[in-house]
């Protein structure tokens, strides 16, 4: 199915209605701090004789930061051709949407009707929902790194090796070590990121 | 904390030393449940094969290929399972050894001595095991803490996802015995193919399972009766290996 855009999301951006009388502030804040945080997609599938970020490896990078600022989004589909996304914010209810109008295509040897609806569904709720969230897909990855390096979220390895922040199971072992001289408060501040609280519980072993 | 004459691995080494991934093969009872086993011995003709001919019997299958693939995201995942707070994925792994087994263990940090297991799927994770399943990885463990003085090791078995390059390589082979299977003869090509993508990624990617129930950890308390049993069964496999060494 070709783009019939040259924006590169597959549909018209003056598709994008966004009612202007509403307050978003909620929903425009999680989404800037989402935006900071989500990754580039990277196309990585092959098929219909180009590359594409698949649709469930979208969501699985996409989906975890959503939930962590409190968004969510539905598609709903009207009738045979039109497709709406909403982008909501869970906590204050607010939500912005875009709906457009899917042209047809034509069945194949290589698809019937239903396979041909079903490619371009979710072509278009791809592209729709990236677009609204403002996340941008990438082809640049080399031949290698796409053999060694697949964007699965378990992958993912941090370029820079950070302190590691104690959560409260780490943190009871943590003192656990002290108490049992495996290590001392010091080595401890040192080599994790503590939080306020924890270095004064810490401190207060001693 | 008891500490054995542990070396690093570059010492003068005697005939043979045996590794921790192969001891717990290598104390296989025959069935009076007193002598070694023929396991054993199968270990042991493997072992003298390639220590004096180079030619492995084991080679790489698809149950290594993750288990090596995915080590690090398994030990993250039982750090963060555990509460591990001194256990880095990315940390060298340090071998050890002593006059009779040779081993490198995946976590030992400071408080923690353990070694992950990746089950290839969900049919060999031991979900409803409280006790630990497997002997043979129980003597690793025992002579984990043999060489490093440790009384308290984990074995950790990791649901983790499958590699997407083994997904890739299982959805093209799923998809071409799709296609010679007379029940998929009336659908094209990338019919059989989502059909087969969709299994394959239902099969090996674990993603809906909360990450507390993709790790099984197990306690293994040091004992120093297995610890001699195992220094016992290395001396008498010498005898045999360097038997088998003269056959060949």
């Amino acid at each position: 199915m070709e783009n019939q855009n040259n924006n590169g999301f597959g549909f018209a951006l003056s598709e994008i209605a966004i009612p202007q009388s509403k307050q978003r502030t909620n929903l425009f804040t999680a989404l800037m701090k989402f935006q900071c945080e989500c990754q580039t997609i990277p196309k990585l599938k092959n098929g219909f004789g180009y590359k594409y970020a698949e649709l469930s490896k979208t969501m699985e990078i996409v989906k975890p930061l959503m939930l962590k600022h409190g968004i969510g989004f539905t598609q709903m589909l009207h009738g045979n051709n039109k497709i709406t996304t909403m982008v909501f914010h869970a906590e204050s209810g607010e939500t912005i949407e875009t709906m457009f109008e899917m042209p047809n295509g034509e069945p194949s040897k290589q698809m019937n009707t239903f396979q041909l609806d079903g490619a371009r569904f979710t072509y278009y709720k791809r592209y729709q929902l990236l677009s609204l969230i403002g996340v941008f897909t990438d082809d640049d990855l080399d031949v290698d790194s796409r053999k060694t390096n697949q964007p699965t979220t378990e992958t993912k390895t941090p370029s820079k090796k950070q302190k590691p922040k104690l959560d409260d199971q780490r943190f009871i072992n943590a003192i656990k070590s002290v108490q049992n001289g495996e290590y001392s408060i010091e080595e401890i501040k040192k080599m994790c990121d503590l939080t306020s609280e924890q270095i004064k519980s810490l401190e207060s072993l001693t | 904390m008891k500490n054995e004459k542990t070396i690093m691995f570059n010492a003068t080494t005697p005939s043979f030393i045996a590794r921790s991934s192969q001891i717990g093969k290598l104390m296989v009872n025959d069935r009076s449940g007193k002598k070694i086993g023929e396991t054993a011995i199968s270990e042991l003709k493997k072992i003298v094969l390639f220590d004096k001919y180079g030619i492995k019997t084991d080679i790489s299958s698809k149950y290594t290929d993750k288990g090596i693939q995915n080590e690090k995201i398994a030990i993250k995942m039982m750090s963060d399972s555990n509460g591990w707070f001194d256990v880095d994925a990315d940390a060298e792994k340090i071998r050890f050894a002593n006059e009779w087994i040779t081993g490198e263990p995946d976590v030992n940090s400071k408080t923690i001595l353990a070694d992950a297991k990746c089950s290839f799927d969900a049919t060999t994770f031991p979900f409803f095991d409280s006790t630990c399943p497997n002997k043979i990885y129980e003597y690793q463990l025992q002579s984990y803490m043999w060489l490093t003085g440790k009384t308290e090791s984990f074995l950790c078995y990791v649901l983790t996802n499958q590699p997407e390059q083994m997904i890739l390589d299982e959805i093209n082979r799923a998809v071409w015995r799709g296609l010679a299977n007379p029940k998929f003869e009336n659908m094209d090509q990338s019919e059989i193919e989502i059909i087969m993508e969709q299994h394959v990624r239902s099969q090996w990617m674990f993603d809906h399972i909360p990450l507390e129930k993709r790790v099984k950890t197990f306690r293994i308390e040091r004992d120093d009766e297995k610890i001699e049993s195992m220094k016992q069964r290395i001396i008498e496999c010498r005898e045999i290996y360097n038997h088998l060494w003269n056959q060949i």
